[in-house]
């Protein structure tokens, strides 16, 4: 068995590492990049506003799995797993953000409100957003600082994530002649997770620590948006590619990666019912513009094993 | 920010996630000998009609293949002008019933064009594993899957939009349901064993809807699907449909619309409902044979008065009309049937029988 499993593996990993090589261009060319800050008429830059306390990320190695899903074949395999070499540094706000801070940008009518039945504490990260509220909010941080706040790509959420971040197909078992062995592993897989985290009640930010890096609160009970959105790459007998690109869908980083549609802000289950969804949805920023440019740092990236 | 047309998928959630990391290959996907067994291509036909099909099997097994197109669309839901955006499989609510017998295999192709906003799937209740089929069948916006299965079981069974979490039930009171009807192989029997062959057979789908007020109590409309969402779901939460029609729209089976027979035929009604329990009556008839979950194995009940359809499920009436006149077919919640739709009408023409019913004295002024 564990035989078979190792060969199973190998057989699907290492036509895919190629073919991840051989995609970057693909992916380059399908996705569309991040609406850059547009000017609000209403809103004006504002010295005095609190800028978020923030942690400068060094250059980094680390191993990252490609959440583009690849079918080869009519068959589903294993994304590949990445040495992602970042050369440069990264800015991220040591905390999430707060209801309070939230707060400021829906009283200037910019933000919607959060979707929450329960009062917000002021202290307590904003959670009950949506994609589209999380943008929309790094949109109102930029202008009123005249700085460049964005989501993280998943990309620099492993960046940043450091040792929380955890291989989200690391369990993953699969078999030629059974799809249901990667669903029940891909299930155990979570389940175990769920079981090792934290309560699902919200604590003032900061109180879960800090992670290896100094970023606080990291694949706790908070899971947050990133830019990337959903790709599918589809290969055919003849090695012809398409995909399918989705900017509606967007992964969500946390304890487990996910994805989700970006006008959800508080996921009720996982797939059909099974899995294991974030507990709750909020903010998390990164300063600066993707210097150098996502791309580039993609092509740093080279195939692993 | 996301434009109002961008492309957006349902909840991309554990399904799909399972999905990537599944490594099937064909063989496993294939049973004996399918590629050498016959194939019938079926055209689907919209409700309240079925496509043309034999009630015995005339021959061995065959795939029987299918195609249906996912429409998103804005979709009234009453006469007064109330909308809401449907998700439709092929174009109605309820989706077009398919009929295969007992041994067929189903093969459809699920195509879900790039003009649609959200992902989809299917999950047919008559099918075995892979939630249904949901976990090999999710399709975004520009893409389209077949999927095979074999229908072991005879019976109508529902099937139904499942691409995860809150998308599950938003997908279901949307309008993405419809029947999917096993005949065994020799035709439906009696209790008694005896063959039963109807003269027609009508697809009545139940749908509740939940259609969100604003403050001045009128029903809202949204420019999308997806901006609809949030407040779809805090109403689907209150549990209170503010409609129960058939067929997608209140109306949509009285007036120009009702179905019709004659005298003598024998008709069968096939009911699904996706999400919610309801209780049909033929007012003024019965239900001589009915299959109230819908599963062909098991022996109907007889002489029925009302039967349950349990959420999640079709079931299936026989009955030969035996009076004419206009029968009122309604969920026997009778405030769901009067006040929130959930009415249809069948004219029945022929001859009257006093036997079985006579005006021995019209109304008329108390005598004594």
């Amino acid at each position: 068995m564990t035989a078979d499993r190792l060969k199973t593996a190998s057989s699907i990993f290492l036509p895919m590492a190629l073919l991840a090589g051989a995609s970057f261009w693909l992916i380059q060319s399908l996705t569309t990049p991040q609406q850059s800050t547009l000017p609000h008429p209403t809103i004006a830059t504002d010295t005095t506003i609190d800028t978020p306390a923030l942690v400068t990320i060094p250059p980094r190695n680390f191993e990252y799995r490609d959440p583009t899903r690849y079918i080869e074949n009519e068959l589903p395999q294993i994304s590949p797993l990445v040495h992602a070499k970042v050369q440069t540094q990264l800015e991220v706000t040591q905390d999430l953000v707060t209801n309070k801070q939230y707060r400021a940008c829906v009283v200037e009518g910019y933000c919607a409100p959060a979707i929450t039945v329960k009062t917000p504490i002021d202290d307590h990260p904003v959670v009950g957003i949506n994609y589209e509220m999380a943008a929309k909010y790094a949109e109102w941080l930029s202008i009123k600082t005249g700085d460049n706040w964005r989501l993280p790509t998943a990309l620099e959420w492993a960046q940043f994530a450091a040792e929380k971040y955890d291989d989200p197909e690391k369990d993953i078992q699969s078999d030629p002649n059974n799809p249901a062995v990667a669903w029940l592993s891909d299930y155990r897989a979570k389940s175990k997770s769920k079981g090792e985290a934290p309560r699902q009640s919200l604590r003032p930010v900061g109180l879960f620590g800090a992670n290896s890096l100094g970023v606080n609160d990291v694949a706790e009970n908070v899971w947050v948006w990133t830019s990337t959105c959903y790709e599918r790459i589809n290969v055919d007998a003849g090695g012809t590619k398409s995909s399918a690109t989705s900017c509606g869908a967007r992964v969500v980083e946390g304890a487990h990666r996910t994805y989700l549609s970006v006008f959800i802000s508080n996921p009720q289950g996982g797939g059909c019912t099974v899995g294991d969804p974030p507990s709750h949805l909020g903010i998390r920023l990164v300063k600066g513009a993707e210097q150098p440019s996502f791309w580039s740092l993609l092509r740093n990236l080279s195939p692993f094993g | 920010m996301v434009t109002r047309r961008q492309t957006i998928f349902g909840a991309l959630g554990t399904a799909a996630a399972l999905t990537a990391v599944a490594n099937l290959t064909p063989q496993a996907m294939a049973a004996d000998n399918v590629d050498e067994m016959p194939r019938k291509k079926v055209k689907l036909v919209p409700p309240p009609f079925v496509h043309e099909h034999e009630q015995v099997a005339s021959g061995p097994p065959q795939v029987v293949e299918f195609e249906m197109t996912i429409q998103e669309k804005v979709w009234e839901v009453d006469d007064e002008g109330t909308t809401t955006h449907a998700m439709t499989y092929d174009g109605s609510v309820p989706g077009p019933m398919m009929v295969v017998h007992e041994g067929d295999y189903v093969e459809l192709t699920l195509i879900n064009p790039e003009s649609n906003e959200l992902l989809h799937n299917i999950d047919f209740h008559a099918s075995t594993g892979a939630l249904g089929g949901g976990a090999l069948t999710e399709v975004a916006p520009g893409e389209q899957c077949v999927l095979r299965f074999k229908a072991t079981r005879p019976g109508t069974f529902v099937y139904h939009c499942a691409p995860g979490g809150s998308m599950i039930p938003w997908h279901v009171v949307s309008g993405m349901s419809g029947t999917i009807m096993v005949l065994p192989r020799e035709g439906l029997k009696d209790d008694k064993g005896n063959p039963l062959r109807y003269d027609r057979v009508y697809n009545i789908g139940e749908n509740d809807f939940y259609i969100p007020r604003d403050e001045n109590g009128e029903y809202k409309t949204y420019e999308t699907v997806s901006e609809s969402f949030s407040d779809q779901i805090e109403t689907m939460r209150g549990l209170i449909p503010t409609h129960v029609v058939f067929n997608g729209k209140k109306g949509a089976l009285t007036g120009e619309n009702a179905l019709t027979a004659k005298v003598g035929e024998k008709v069968l009604f096939v009911h699904s409902q996706a999400n919610r329990d309801t209780r049909p009556h033929l007012i003024g008839g019965h239900g001589d044979y009915v299959w109230e979950t819908g599963k062909f194995n098991n022996a109907p009940e007889k002489d029925l008065e009302t039967w349950l359809i349990r959420g999640g499920s079709a079931g299936a009436a026989f009955y030969e009309f035996l009076q004419p006149g206009v029968y009122a077919y309604v969920n026997h919640n009778l405030i769901e049937a009067v006040e929130l739709g959930a009415t249809a009408h069948v004219l029945v023409e022929g001859d009257w029988d006093d036997d079985l019913m006579k005006q021995v004295k019209a109304p008329g002024p108390i005598s004594k």
